[in-house]
């Protein structure tokens, strides 16, 4: 008795087992993926919402070019109780955030309004809005749990990009289906096909920095022949070169203003866009500044590990070193360009504004690919019986249920006063709640699609009121923000009442009877 | 007890006729047997990219991850248990033995 199969028939379980695995692995991890990609958006568009929560930046930004350091920095420094080693200056700009900031890691951060070089009053743990979105995009509020939960996601994320590649190009789909299904088959192939470049880097990114320096030590063990299991100690020196350790002579000299070691520095490399000053052995004779920041005419090689730097005394100003983008260990630059679409460090706001399209395509896609599961399993009833399916309830409240808990989380920012005692606490308390709700009420109401209208219409509203309350909270009105060139908050007023605005229209679009339905999807999509 | 071992053997390499049932055993052997035989190509990379370690384990750690999932996939598309099995072993054989030279 022979078992073997037939060639064609090999190649049809083949086939068949491709779809299998994919909807398997889709199914398990579709609603994980879907939260990291949803707040993802959100984290790319975190440095403006920084900006928007806080207070203490509502000021005019001031011009770059004409903004006198010297008269900031120099008094703190100067201060003899202020540590003399390893200051390091965060220049205004860097991130989109308006404020001088003056830092040392065993002081308590110093921020300074650039434009009337008054002192800020920064809001610290009472404000973490963008942040807290950010850490949701990757797990963090549940710990190691929560990273190693996201970081196996991310694997498999990359296993269905691979398996749905390989069926996209040996399965023959057909466009035309009229159905509800094929529709949604459709669009998730389609989007996915466009958009899997830029998704396959960002998502190899994410699962490397979850788990991959988790399990990094065999290897980093391997690599060194037994020295040192610590991943960082072997690439640490390649990617993140030590400052350099130089003897104190022990002494007080006049330092240069910093005014004119930043002119110095732009001499010596025009193309940098200086973002950061650490100064080293302050006031003594072996003064050494050094300043470093992004060179935005070579993107994808520099920002995140490779950050170009000048270093110059502090003395006199003379040039100690000159490390320019391409001076890197490629194996730095390859760091450099595969991290560069995840992190975006120092992009302008068009490529930030692009890739928060295409994740929005993605979820999207994402959306279509558990809708078509759920309608495969919804078919075999007839059109007059509802379906009552858990994994729908469970991925209607995740999916659609996590718009107005986000929409509370933004109009709760300039609801809660800021000087309240847990203020973040209770905030993100409120969001859980929010969210842990919807789970109820999409598993008590029997129509999902009139639960999806309710939860569109709360969201949208939050969303749209959430602008409102700040510019009622803030004292800014919309005019006053771009009069006095505070485009960065206006815009993402305007972002966040684009968006409540498109939920509450979605949501009236949305029918609710199951033929309208079918009709919706196979005539509108 | 030989003839319970070839039992198995042919057993384990019959080809599934159906594959709208993935398994347990196939499961197993695409996620652990993945990561072993991802984890053990990447420590050859190691030593392949010339360089110091700390140069040249960059860009293995960077790509580790996917190099799971190709190889989960590859291993979860075996058209039978036997094949997953081999799939599984002998590349990590021949990878671990490589390391073993050349550590």
């Amino acid at each position: 008795m022979s078992h073997d199969l037939n060639p064609k028939d090999k190649k049809k379980v083949f086939r068949q087992r491709l779809q299998r695995v994919h909807v398997a692995t889709g199914i398990s991890f579709s609603l994980l993926m879907y939260v990291a990609v949803f707040f993802g958006i959100f984290a790319i568009l975190l440095p403006y919402i920084q900006v928007w929560e806080k207070p203490s930046r509502h000021f005019q930004t001031a011009d770059i070019t004409k903004i006198d350091y010297s008269s900031m920095i120099e008094p703190i420094i100067s201060n003899p109780d202020f540590p003399r080693n390893n200051i390091i200056i965060t220049l205004p700009g860097y991130q989109h955030d308006p404020a001088l900031k003056i830092s040392h890691e065993f002081v308590e951060p110093i921020v300074f309004n650039p434009s009337t070089q008054k002192l800020l009053d920064n809001e610290k743990d009472q404000s973490q809005l963008a942040e807290f979105l950010n850490h949701m995009h990757y797990g963090r509020p549940f710990k190691t749990f929560g990273y190693l939960l996201f970081g196996f996601m991310a694997v498999a994320g990359m296993f269905l990009i691979i398996g749905g590649l390989i069926q996209v190009i040996l399965i023959k789909y057909k466009n035309n289906g009229k159905n509800s299904v094929s529709k949604f088959s459709k669009w998730h192939r389609k989007i996915f096909t466009w958009v899997f470049p830029p998704f396959i880097i960002i998502t190899l990114t994410g699962a490397m920095m979850n788990i991959g320096y988790f399990g990094s030590a065999p290897m980093a063990f391997m690599a060194s022949s037994g020295k040192t299991a610590q991943v960082w100690n072997l690439a640490g020196p390649v990617l993140f070169p030590p400052l350099p350790t130089i003897e104190k002579k022990n002494d007080t000299v006049p330092m240069l203003e910093i005014n004119q070691l930043i002119k110095k520095a732009k001499e010596v490399n025009p193309q940098i866009d200086f973002q950061k000053l650490t100064l080293i052995n302050w006031k003594d004779s072996s003064a050494l500044i050094k300043l470093e920041g992004y060179n935005p005419y070579k993107p994808f090689l520099n920002g995140i590990s490779n950050k170009p730097s000048v270093v110059l005394s502090g003395v006199d100003g003379k040039l100690i070193s000159h490390t320019k983008v391409l001076d890197k260990h490629w194996s730095g630059l390859v760091y450099d360009s595969v991290f560069f679409l995840h992190l975006l460090f120092g992009v302008d706001a068009f490529t930030r504004l692009f890739i928060a399209a295409i994740m929005a395509m993605s979820t999207f896609a994402l959306g279509f690919g558990v809708l078509l599961w759920l309608e495969k399993k919804a078919r075999k009833f007839p059109n007059n019986i509802p379906v009552y399916q858990w994994m729908g309830k469970l991925s209607l409240s995740i999916m659609i249920g996590v718009i107005p808990a986000t929409g509370l989380l933004f109009a709760l920012q300039w609801i809660l006063p800021f000087d309240l005692e847990n203020r973040f606490l209770i905030q993100k308390s409120l969001f859980a709640l929010m969210w842990l709700s919807t789970l109820t009420w999409s598993f008590y109401r029997l129509n999902s699609y009139q639960t999806a209208k309710e939860f569109l219409y709360l969201g949208g509203i939050l969303f749209m009121i959430s602008p409102l309350l700040h510019f009622f909270n803030s004292g800014f009105s919309p005019l006053e923000l771009l009069n006095n060139s505070m485009t960065n908050i206006l815009s993402v007023d305007i972002g966040l009442f684009i968006f409540g605005f498109l939920f509450i229209f979605v949501a009236y679009k949305l029918p609710t009877t199951k033929d309208k339905i079918q009709n919706f999807w196979t005539n509108k999509l | 007890m030989k003839s319970k071992i070839i039992l198995t053997y042919k057993k384990l390499s019959i080809p599934e006729r159906s594959s709208t049932k993935i398994g347990l055993f196939r499961t197993i052997c695409a996620i652990f047997g993945g990561l072993l035989v991802a984890y053990l190509a990447m420590t050859v990379l190691i030593f392949i990219i010339p360089g110091t370690p700390g140069e040249s384990i960059v860009v293995p750690v960077l790509f580790n991850t996917m190099a799971w999932s190709f190889a989960s996939l590859w291993i979860s598309l075996s058209p039978s248990k036997l094949i997953a099995l081999k799939r599984t072993f002998i590349p990590s054989l021949i990878f671990s033995l490589i390391i073993i030279i050349m550590f």
